[in-house]
């Protein structure tokens, strides 16, 4: 796994798409693989960009992806998309949103599916950001559906949390996890050109001032993707909000969780042991025990 | 918490497949662990997408990660993409001719050292265009009134070759 | 004999049934309407004929648009087609008129609808599906010795409608007055371009919106005898909606365009006689009738209490019916011509006013000459042999079709319904909900083929082992008189006056900034000064954006 991680690390795209394959797969492999690969990151940016579905989060990436490169970066996207609760397959369709960036060396795109973890990110997703980074690119930008534990653990992994909302929520701003808006560091009002793009901002701020023992709130930036506006101040505003030690914090998490992880494994063998008992001992309806499985 | 006859057992146990059965039904059985990671893509200049998402649909229900595009991709943008998501199989579809230019995305591929990728063409490709296909290295033809089986099958057995020839090699080129 | 009451006649004849006929085998049309064994005045008694039918040519227009329907004209035979070099469209469109077509249409290259030319895509492309058509030469060639003035041409043509444009640059050429040109604007609608099909898409959703406006209006003033707006069911139905969803998300899509109209001070009755329709006739035979005539009654409603039109020709819901493509199979295709006369029989009972009846093997393949004559001339054995046109609605009064027709402008309205409630069909479509409805409904109706609910003769049932007979060949173009078409297209670019295509595209640009300038205006004067399709659509495309569909996987 070394070799990979030199041909990762000496920026090689192809090997780079297989390291990911590696690190998604999970196991032996991907824990060497990413061993190797920490000693090369720390450099690049992650940006968590996270809200409801139809914010229009794909193509404010795509906007994103074009003002970096004016700036000369090099952008890594990581688009992940909620798998299917029946079949664990999943439809990957987010990169196609985020416009004509294909053949632009300087960009790369990678659609991952959530593999089953409801709610949260893939299981992944921490080692894959590794994995760009060590390759090489200056900035990562991580799509999430927001869906309560996944917003949280975005503003895990990322260096800045962006959450995205839009106008037209009415209300439902209010639905807005509190979870998040705890944790973003730059609240977006996207489709800015729609009607009501003014009350929803205010809206944020209003429960931005609820935010207790903060002094200083995130900003609260509107965008319309259509007339690049806003784009730029995003932008900028990204670059002044990377925390210094951010990705330290990040690590710190992951070997917490990883920890957690181990520890869930071991014990959900038990638990399927346990409902095969009840079903051939206890007499117990095996759909009720499938489902009680399946909710875990 | 005895009481249980041999005959209980077996119907517990058969009891236990049918209802995992049901609730695995959509699944078709992958045969890997991991999903196989398929492009389902259209090349050229039609526009027809309707085969394209039923394809797209039934891969995901069929336990695979599919990476889904709109038409009108450029072959050079095909093969980057199926460079960066790193997919074991392409699937392209073509309804109104664009399956002439197929061939140009396999010499492609392959310049940019993809030639394990499975290639399958789904659509309208006149039999008297075959063989032009399959000599160009394309894997399987489907026509309209393919089943799902077939397709879901097929994409199982040529990702899994794919897989099984990449982690033979080292590292990939 | 006893006297039976009716009541136990019904119940006699339920009895009798149940020992002969599953129960529980359910039946559900496409729309997902139950369908009942037997259908009887209990069903549908008449009391409402005044009301819900009407006569011919009457409101709510339910039996047809025309007092005398097919008895005094009948439907207009308008066979799509399109292929290889505009010569080779010119020859094909001459034999069609000689077996009896009334009227033409034109179908453009793949690489046309992408907005391109031909010296911009990868050869082997050119021609397959359609006519490389890129400037007024191509189009007068194409359409040498049809007389203009007196046939109806209907253009396949998506946003700026450069098609239209080198017509009348042609007519223009040849002298003909504007007044007297007639036809369709075929592909108008760019709403089920970004929904469905995608194939037409050339301009963003705002653009395009904005042109369509343009266009009727150029028309209304200068090209009074052209249909500036035709709305596409077809791109929804072949896609996979349903035909209740399809009529309500055409219907939708009609309400938002005269609105649109409206709003820039078109005035109802200046436009709506000129709304037509365009759609798919399936193999579903009662229900499709059953679409059509609801479709009727609703728009009838919709023109004179909704947008407020008085005259009476607005509320006449004009259509063409193409027999649907995918209810053909590749497999056994001679079937096909069975399923074809099928959806004409059916397209025939719903009034159509034009139809498309498709050729056996397009689902293979662009028609041979021989299957294109098939085609036609099952629309003249329906017409001439089979009586189908001696009775105006003959369907009507059948328990079961008024039933239908009820229930399928219940499903229509109750879409529509959901369409509004999301703020009209463009913000239902910006959102994609639309795209989600079809996507659910393409993937059922898949579904219940693949498990043989539906069953498809020699797909799912019935297959045969002549299938596996070698096909005949393709259409493909020839070759070389294609490189020479590309070619001379080129030097017709080098040879043409620099300045007056500067002028053109200046003409465009000029026009698109200004929102009180006519962009489809500066279309025509573009194509006359020799500046080509793919100029105009590059040039409308970078000042009034591109963007893509949106496509819900």
């Amino acid at each position: 796994m070394s070799t990979l991680a030199a041909a990762v690390a000496a920026g090689h795209e192809g090997n780079l798409a297989r390291a990911l394959t590696v690190l998604e797969k999970g196991g032996v492999d991907a824990i060497a693989l990413r061993r190797t690969l920490l000693e090369h990151t720390g450099r690049a940016m992650v940006v968590g960009v996270t809200g409801p579905p139809g914010a229009g989060k794909s193509s404010l990436i795509g906007a994103l992806i074009g003002a970096l490169r004016n700036e000369g970066k090099r952008v890594a996207v990581l688009a992940v998309d909620p798998s299917s609760p029946l079949s664990g397959g999943a439809v990957l369709g987010d990169r196609t949103r985020m416009g004509e960036h294909t053949l632009d060396p300087g960009v790369f795109i990678r659609s991952v599916s959530s593999r089953g973890q409801s709610g949260g990110l893939s299981r992944a997703v921490p080692a894959l950001i590794d994995a760009l980074d060590a390759a090489g690119w200056d900035v990562v930008l991580l799509e999430t559906v927001g869906s309560g534990q996944s917003d949280v653990d975005i503003a895990e992994y990322a260096d800045v949390a962006v959450l995205v909302s839009v106008p037209g929520l009415g209300d439902d701003v209010q639905a807005i996890k509190a979870g998040m808006l705890e944790v973003a560091d730059i609240l977006v009002v996207n489709k800015s050109d729609l009607p009501g793009a003014a009350r929803t901002a205010r809206q944020l701020e209003q429960m931005l001032s609820l935010r207790s023992s903060d002094s200083v709130h995130p900003p609260v930036i509107r965008t319309s993707v259509p007339d690049a506006s806003g784009i730029d101040s995003l932008v900028s505003e990204l670059g002044r909000t990377a925390r210094a030690g951010g990705r330290l914090r990040r690590l710190r998490k992951e070997i917490v969780r990883e920890a957690e992880s181990a520890f869930a494994l071991r014990l959900s063998k038990d638990l399927v042991d346990r409902a095969c008992r009840s079903v051939l001992d206890e007499g117990r309806e095996i759909s009720v025990v499938a489902l009680e499985l399946a909710a875990r | 918490m005895g009481g249980l006859d041999d005959a209980d057992r077996s119907h517990a146990y058969s009891e236990c497949e049918r209802v995992l059965a049901r609730i695995l039904t959509k699944r078709k059985a992958a045969p890997v662990d991991t999903p196989i990671r398929v492009l389902i893509t259209k090349i050229g200049l039609d526009g027809h997408d309707r085969g394209s998402r039923i394809i797209a649909a039934y891969l995901r229900d069929a336990g695979h990660e599919v990476v889904y595009t709109p038409p009108w991709q450029t072959i050079s943008g095909v093969v980057r993409l199926a460079l960066q998501e790193d997919v074991e199989v392409i699937g392209v579809s073509s309804l109104a001719t664009d399956h002439l230019i197929v061939p140009d995305l396999l010499r492609e591929l392959a310049e940019a050292g993809l030639d394990d990728v499975a290639v399958v063409v789904g659509g309208i490709v006149p039999d008297s265009e075959h063989a032009m296909l399959t000599d160009a290295g394309v894997g399987r033809i489907f026509g309209p009134g393919s089943s799902r089986d077939e397709i879901v099958d097929a994409v199982n057995q040529l990702g899994a070759a794919v897989r099984d020839r990449r982690s033979r090699a080292e590292v990939p080129a | 004999m006893t006297a039976v009451t009716p009541s136990a006649a019904r119940e006699r004849w339920a009895a009798d049934y149940a020992k002969q006929a599953d129960l529980d085998r359910v039946v559900r049309n496409r729309s997902g309407i139950v369908v009942e064994p037997l259908y009887t005045p209990d069903d549908w008694a008449g009391e409402r004929y005044q009301a819900d039918l009407g006569f011919p040519g009457q409101e709510p227009f339910t039996r047809g648009i025309y007092p005398s329907m097919y008895r005094g004209r009948t439907w207009t035979q308008r066979q799509l087609i399109g292929l290889g070099t505009p010569a080779d469209y010119n020859a094909r469109v001459r034999q069609i008129l000689d077996l009896g077509a009334s009227a033409i249409s034109l179908l453009p290259c793949n690489s046309g609808f992408r907005g391109l030319d031909c010296d911009e895509v990868p050869a082997p492309l050119l021609g397959t599906c359609g006519t490389v058509i890129n400037n007024v030469d191509h189009m007068d060639r194409a359409l040498d010795g049809v007389p203009l003035g007196s046939i109806s041409t209907a253009m396949n043509d998506p946003t700026p409608f450069t098609l239209l444009a080198f017509v009348l640059a042609t007519a223009h050429r040849r002298g003909v007055a504007f007044d007297q040109i007639t036809g369709t604007s075929n592909q108008s609608d760019y709403i089920s371009h970004f929904v469905a099909n995608h194939m037409f898409y050339r301009l963003s959703q705002p653009g395009s919106r904005r042109v369509l406006v343009d266009h009727v209006a150029y028309c209304r003033e200068r090209v009074p005898g052209w249909n500036p707006v035709s709305v596409v069911g077809q791109h929804m139905q072949q896609a996979g909606a349903t035909p209740a969803e399809t009529m309500a998300f055409t219907l939708a899509t009609a309400i938002q365009y005269a609105e649109d109209c409206m709003a820039r001070g078109l005035h109802p009755d200046a436009i709506l006689p000129r709304f037509t329709f365009f759609f798919d006739v399936s193999i579903s035979f009662f229900e499709e009738v059953a679409k059509f005539r609801a479709g009727r009654r609703i728009w009838a409603r919709i023109t004179r209490d909704r947008l407020g039109a008085k005259d009476p020709r607005s509320w006449r819901f004009k259509f063409h019916g193409q027999t649907s493509g995918v209810d053909l199979t590749a497999q056994q295709p001679l079937n096909n011509v069975a399923r074809v006369a099928t959806q004409a029989i059916a397209g025939i009972f719903s009034g159509l006013q034009s139809m498309h009846t498709d050729a056996y093997d397009e689902a293979i393949t662009c028609p041979t000459e021989e299957s294109a004559r098939i085609a036609v001339a099952t629309q003249n054995i329906l017409r001439e042999e089979a009586h189908l046109c001696d009775v105006i609605d003959p369907l009507g009064g059948s328990y079961y079709v008024e039933h239908l027709t009820d229930q399928m402008e219940e499903e229509i309205l109750r879409v529509m319904a959901v369409i509004e409630e999301a703020g009209g069909m463009y913000a239902a479509v910006g959102s994609g909900l639309v795209q989600g409805m079809i996507g659910r409904s393409a993937l059922a109706a898949q579904e219940r083929i693949d498990a043989g609910v539906d069953r498809v003769i020699g797909v799912n049932c019935y297959e045969s082992e002549d299938d596996n007979e070698e096909q005949p060949p393709p259409y493909r173009p020839d070759r070389e008189s294609m490189e020479a078409h590309v070619a001379a297209f080129r030097d017709f670019k080098r040879s043409r006056s620099e300045s007056e295509v500067r002028r053109g595209i200046d003409g465009l640009r000029a026009a698109a900034e200004d929102e009180s300038k006519n962009v489809f205006a500066s279309v025509v004067d573009a194509a006359t000064a020799g500046v080509t399709h793919g100029e105009i659509v590059a040039t409308l495309r970078d000042e009034l954006g591109f963007g893509n569909p949106l496509i819900v996987a």
